[in-house]
């Protein structure tokens, strides 16, 4: 569970990132983090990993200050960052010493999502694409069952195959009692994952809310045209005619379109549910 | 959870053993230029010394002395090499083990290993080095037998020993404490730091020797102090040399542990 309360943080005293952040989740949900580049997407994940220290309020991850990074709490979080560290040794070889410091690893599940992903167990790291050094550190952190992981931008360098693997492995292999935050400014790529969106906007959340509450409410849908249609909330050109926002008509729900979602929101649409 | 937290026997040898597996090589490839530096310059000391002086203690230790505080430096200051990039510090920083952990095992491999392993190193390479100038050219017989432990025999006055021993730990010791510290060009930066300190230092005694020894003063830059001998052999300046190099030691390995705890990336 991640608790935070009125945290302050910014690399200069002068132009603070993030002021009175506040934001609770609990495991069990994969959290989708979206905003621009700069938002503070990464920071926050490396304050809520202990990279990074608080400068005023409250953060606490499974009840420990993630700053103090006791191997308590390191060994039940992941952070999957967005050019990973990997060293010259085979996977064989950096599983069987890295691995082992992880009290609940599991070196079956490892496998199968390594034949998941086709890597081979006899493959130098160092020599692999930097896709396939990303599905290997995806595979080691899902395998590590920690109860938080954070995964900061992990489909760049995915080609389209990998990212529809990457998609399918999380759904599998995640488990239910685990807290998955997403941080991506590719929308598109965990569009069908999350059950949850976090939107940060210059260092603020300006939107948070259930996948299922939102779809729930809204309809996203492409029409010819948008004259007649009454209460859009947000249009957009497309070939064709407009991809469209507006309220669920006599319960006829649509798929989440988190493209054109993260487009109102950033575009200072209210999307009130 | 108690002490659990900062140490625990089998979670140490498991990262003992990972740190060893990731840069065993370059541990290896160290010690093997470091054999290569000490041969070469073994071999000429042999060339330059033997055939005209009695190659002594006098000869041996110096060198030994000399290379144990440079490349023990280069071996502290080049400690935590993961904290030198965002990249592999962040890997760093979130291996789940404890920092103190992570502070023992560079400790243990950078210190305390470096100097257990630079002593026969430099024993080996000078015999190595002595059988194969002999091949060339005819040693002199006043080239003296070596042990490992000959270097810590050389000196009557043990003060001198301590003096040494403890400069050279402050020395080493500081140059970790500047890699727990700086995130690029650590060795660089501490080298700089300490040359500062020591500017500091010699400032700082000139103006006390300006104030206190006001009237013995001759020259701007001059420091005055005043010598005698608490005992035999033993002089207040050997002791103050002592306790201010090993003060120095005390004080700069608790720092290298708060800086490592204290690292962002």
């Amino acid at each position: 569970m991640i608790a935070i309360n009125n945290l302050s943080y910014g690399y200069s005293k002068q132009k603070p990132l993030f002021e009175d952040l506040n934001l609770s989740q609990n495991n069990g949900n994969i959290i989708g983090l979206l905003g621009k580049n700069g938002a503070g997407k990464t920071t926050l994940l490396k304050l809520i990993s202990g990279l990074l220290e608080i400068q005023k309020g409250e953060l606490t991850v499974n009840g420990f200050e993630p700053f103090k990074r006791v191997p308590d709490f390191l060994s039940n979080i992941f952070f999957v960052s967005d050019d990973p560290f990997l060293p010259s040794l085979t996977i064989k070889a950096y599983l069987k010493v890295y691995g082992a410091l992880y009290k609940n690893f599991d070196f079956e599940k490892m496998h199968k999502i390594i034949d998941a992903f086709e890597l081979k167990a006899d493959k130098k790291l160092k020599n692999m694409s930097f896709g396939q050094q990303k599905k290997f550190i995806i595979a080691f952190a899902l395998s590590t069952n920690c109860s938080v992981l954070l995964l900061d931008e992990p489909t760049n360098g995915l080609d389209i195959p990998s990212k529809k693997i990457f998609r399918k492995v999380l759904v599998d292999f995640i488990e239910d009692d685990q807290l998955v935050i997403i941080s991506t400014h590719q929308v598109k790529d965990v569009e069908t994952l999350i059950d949850k969106i976090v939107h940060i906007e210059n260092g603020r959340i300006v939107f948070e809310k259930d996948v299922f509450k939102i779809t729930e409410k809204f309809q996203f849908k492409t029409v010819n045209t948008i004259s007649g249609l009454l209460d859009v909330k947000y249009s957009e050109k497309c070939p064709g005619g407009y991809r469209v926002i507006i309220p669920v008509i006599e319960n006829e729900e649509t798929e989440l379109d988190i493209e054109l979602l993260f487009n109102a929101i950033s575009n200072n649409v209210e999307i009130n549910i | 959870m108690g002490l659990q937290k900062y140490f625990n026997l089998n979670r140490f040898y498991k990262y003992f053993k990972y740190d060893l597996t990731l840069n065993g090589k370059t541990y290896a490839l160290a010690l093997l230029g470091l054999f290569v530096v000490l041969f070469i310059v073994d071999v000429f000391t042999l060339s330059t010394a033997s055939s005209r002086v009695n190659f002594n203690r006098n000869y041996y230790t110096p060198i030994f002395i000399f290379f144990l505080v440079l490349t023990g430096v280069v071996s502290a200051g080049t400690s935590f090499s993961a904290l030198r990039s965002s990249k592999t510090s962040i890997h760093y920083l979130l291996i789940p083990v404890s920092n103190f952990e992570k502070f023992i095992v560079q400790f243990l491999i950078r210190i305390m290993g470096f100097v257990l392993l630079f002593l026969p190193l430099y024993w080996l390479t000078f015999k190595l080095a002595y059988g194969f100038y002999s091949l060339f050219a005819i040693v002199s017989e006043n080239v003296e037998s070596y042990n490992m432990l000959s270097p810590f025999q050389w000196q009557e006055n043990k003060v001198d020993i301590y003096i040494l021993v403890s400069l050279a730990s402050g020395l080493i010791l500081f140059a970790f404490c500047g890699a727990a510290s700086f995130k690029k060009y650590a060795l660089f930066k501490s080298i700089l730091t300490f040359a500062l300190f020591v500017l500091a230092w010699f400032l700082l005694m000139v103006i006390l020797s300006h104030i206190f020894y006001d009237h013995d003063s001759k020259e701007l830059l001059e420091i005055n102090l005043r010598s005698y001998r608490v005992q035999d052999g033993v002089y207040n300046t050997q002791i103050y040399a002592t306790i201010l190099f090993a003060g120095l030691s005390l004080i700069l390995l608790p720092l290298a542990y708060f800086k490592l705890k204290e690292r962002e990336t």
